[in-house]
């Protein structure tokens, strides 16, 4: 059969789709995706079911709300409830969160590997010499390299050099993308197709080897037959609400992966009622939460043009912080500028000298996710007091860089301090602050631990290889079996574990 | 729409546009002299509010009502935020931003996110900062009926 990617407008004068495949893969981001790829070249006929919309390149728009739309899960008003409201970032479309993140590539850090490997039990399958196996085809395929001096615009080229007369380490980002034109639009899907994100590479390159994509479609159950999993019901439906479109029904001979992010994968599982034996479905909930701040420089920082994110500093991460470089879209910026009214108009017209540096935390915190109201999802995550110190002493930090850097003046944005701070002496009341998250405006990113991996099915969701405990033949691919947090993005290495999972699956 | 009450009250919606006004004031810098008024912002807020998680709508409207009654609480007048002078709306506005009750200071923050989200997607208000978006029309909320002010 030949590939396509099919949604509800394609489907919508049926009453039910239908389809059987060797393998059926719940989600189209870097775990499904990458899944699929491995499956289909390796000669196995491959479904994809993707709750998020189809949205070719020609279809992107600037506009921020558009993307939202379109591209992100709940148009970007995910939160986490807990003592502050925290945006959780996800994307809901083909391509899944690579189609709208800063396209930044990391590889698990090794003490975080060994730390898996003798808590959790994960060496058997991930050694570390077949992950780095895997990291260098990714970043084969992928295009995974450093930043282009000529696309860095502004913000990039100072924080690099305010961490560099700092004395600390720092380099520019290593990006999937192939040819990068430095529009600063990462994050309302790459408008010239230059990002490596799922949708532009293995998506597409699955759908060549056969794979149909079922779009617009929210997988709500699974199938079962003669005890393993058997496949996936979903039911057609545009993501923003509109009539129900057909059910679907795709069958699987021999596997159905899970790879819907560590928010949706728990609650599949739990609708079909596996995974729960040890308790800790939908517990462990682990982030990245960061903060930012901004800093207006004499010069023009022309923040809309350049790499989104271009340079990071990873030099104290041992003390649990990343520093990054983040070119908001204006629509996003703007609301972080201080004042209201005319004042805030005023910081506006400045707006093209403004630098935005983020502080990225390997917080401790745990949360956890169920079904909410309304059809939706109840998120809780909650900063530990420890976490909101290491994320002051990381805003202390970047702060400093940004007035090495020669920031005339620093909007923190931190209730308790000023609006405008001129030197580093005004940062003196940042450390006296209560340790408390709602003096803060965070978000959280890189989602782990939801399914946690582990050989004891007393103690864990999944084995380390993501078949799931309890169903033969269910497997999780995504960062849902990450036993923790691991302080770098994500990406590469939930590609990274899904092409394991599947490549056993290949070959068994 | 059924159930669209939900979703918004029509003098709720208007309540939402004159906030934006309020928050995103026009002439209000040499260098950037475009406001929410100078935009189709109800359109915006209709779109918004058809589309958006209800949970999100339902916190947005309650967040109106408390802004809309602040000033019971915080001058002991019985007036609503937008009948008073301006200067008295900034006061009580800056009064909530200091605020050491979270969800209170988070009030106007809200409000004016929401409203940066929209207005600042423009593609004539990015232009007067030197932005050239990728694509100049505008978006699909400011473009319906060709329409590009509000009066």
């Amino acid at each position: 059969m030949s590939g396509a990617i099919l949604q509800l407008q394609d489907v919508c004068e049926r009453r039910e789709v239908t389809d059987s495949a060797d393998v059926v893969i719940v989600g189209t981001g870097a775990a499904g995706a990458t899944a699929a790829r491995v499956l289909t070249e390796a000669g196995l006929d491959v479904i994809l079911v993707e709750e998020g919309e189809h949205v070719p390149t020609a279809e992107l728009r600037s506009d921020m709300l558009a993307s939202f739309r379109r591209l992100w899960r709940d148009m970007g008003f995910q939160v986490a409830e807990g003592r502050a409201f925290t945006p959780i970032l996800q994307g809901r479309c083909v391509g899944g969160t690579t189609a709208i993140n800063g396209a930044i590539i990391h590889r698990l850090p090794e003490v975080i590997h060994q730390l898996w490997c003798r808590d959790h039990g994960a060496g058997d399958f991930l050694p570390y010499a077949k992950l780095q196996r895997v990291y260098d085809q990714l970043d084969e395929e992928l295009a995974v390299g450093a930043a282009p001096e000529a696309i860095l615009g502004g913000n990039n080229r100072l924080m690099r050099a305010g961490i560099e007369a700092c004395g600390w380490q720092g380099n520019l980002i290593r990006r999937n993308v192939r040819g990068c034109e430095g529009t600063s639009h990462c994050n309302q899907g790459c408008p010239n197709a230059r990002r490596q994100s799922m949708n532009n590479s293995y998506v597409p390159r699955a759908v060549a080897s056969g794979a149909r994509v079922y779009a617009t479609c929210r997988a709500e159950g699974l199938l079962r037959e003669r005890g393993r999993a058997a496949g996936v019901v979903g039911r057609f439906r545009l993501p923003l609400g509109g009539p129900p479109g057909p059910r679907l029904r795709v069958h699987a001979r021999r596997a159905v992966i899970v790879a819907a992010s560590a928010i949706q994968t728990p609650l599949l599982l739990a609708r079909a009622g596996v995974g729960g034996s040890s308790g800790l479905l939908g517990q462990r909930l682990q982030a990245h939460p960061g903060g930012a701040i901004m800093g207006l420089f004499d010069e023009p920082v022309r923040p809309w043009f350049g790499a989104t994110q271009g340079y990071e500093s990873t030099h104290f991460w041992p003390e649990r912080m990343k520093f990054e470089a983040v070119s908001m879209p204006l629509e996003l910026g703007a609301a972080r500028l201080p004042g209201i009214g005319p004042a805030l108009m005023r910081q506006l017209g400045a707006y093209g000298h403004v630098a935005t540096w983020g502080v990225q935390v390997r917080a401790r915190a745990h949360g956890s996710v169920r079904p909410g109201l309304f059809g939706g999802t109840s998120i809780r995550y909650d900063m530990t007091d420890e976490d909101v110190r290491t994320l002051k002493l990381g805003l202390r930090r970047v702060s400093e860089a940004m007035f090495a850097a020669g920031a005339r003046e620093l909007l923190p944005g931190i209730h308790g301090l000023p609006e405008r701070i001129t030197s580093l002496d005004g940062l003196a009341a940042l450390e006296s602050l209560p340790d408390d998250p709602r003096r803060f405006h965070c978000i959280a990113a890189h989602l782990f631990g939801t399914a946690v991996m582990g050989t004891d099915p007393r103690g864990s969701v999944v084995a380390p290889d993501g078949s799931v405990h309890g169903l033969p033949g269910l497997y999780v691919a995504d960062s849902s079996p990450f036993p923790t947090n691991f302080g770098v993005n994500p990406q590469h290495t939930i590609c990274a574990y899904a092409w394991l999972v599947a490549e056993r699956l290949a070959g068994g | 729409m059924p159930g669209s009450w939900l979703r918004g009250l029509a003098f709720e919606r208007r309540w939402l546009v004159a906030l934006f006004e309020l928050l995103i004031p026009a002439e209000a810098d040499p260098r950037f002299r475009l406001g929410a008024k100078d935009a189709p912002m109800h359109r915006y807020v209709d779109e918004l509010l058809r589309l958006a998680p209800l949970k999100f709508v339902l916190g947005l409207r309650a967040s109106v009502w408390l802004l809309q009654l602040s000033p019971l609480v915080l001058l002991l007048r019985p007036t609503l935020l937008l009948a008073l002078r301006p200067s008295e709306q900034y006061g009580v506005l800056d009064r909530l931003r200091g605020s050491e009750v979270y969800l209170l200071r988070e009030l106007p923050l809200l409000l004016k996110t929401i409203g940066c989200l929209g207005f600042c997607g423009l593609p004539e208000v990015q232009a007067q900062l030197g932005i050239q978006p990728r694509d100049a029309t505008p978006p699909a909320w400011a473009a319906a009926h060709g329409e590009q002010g509000r009066s």
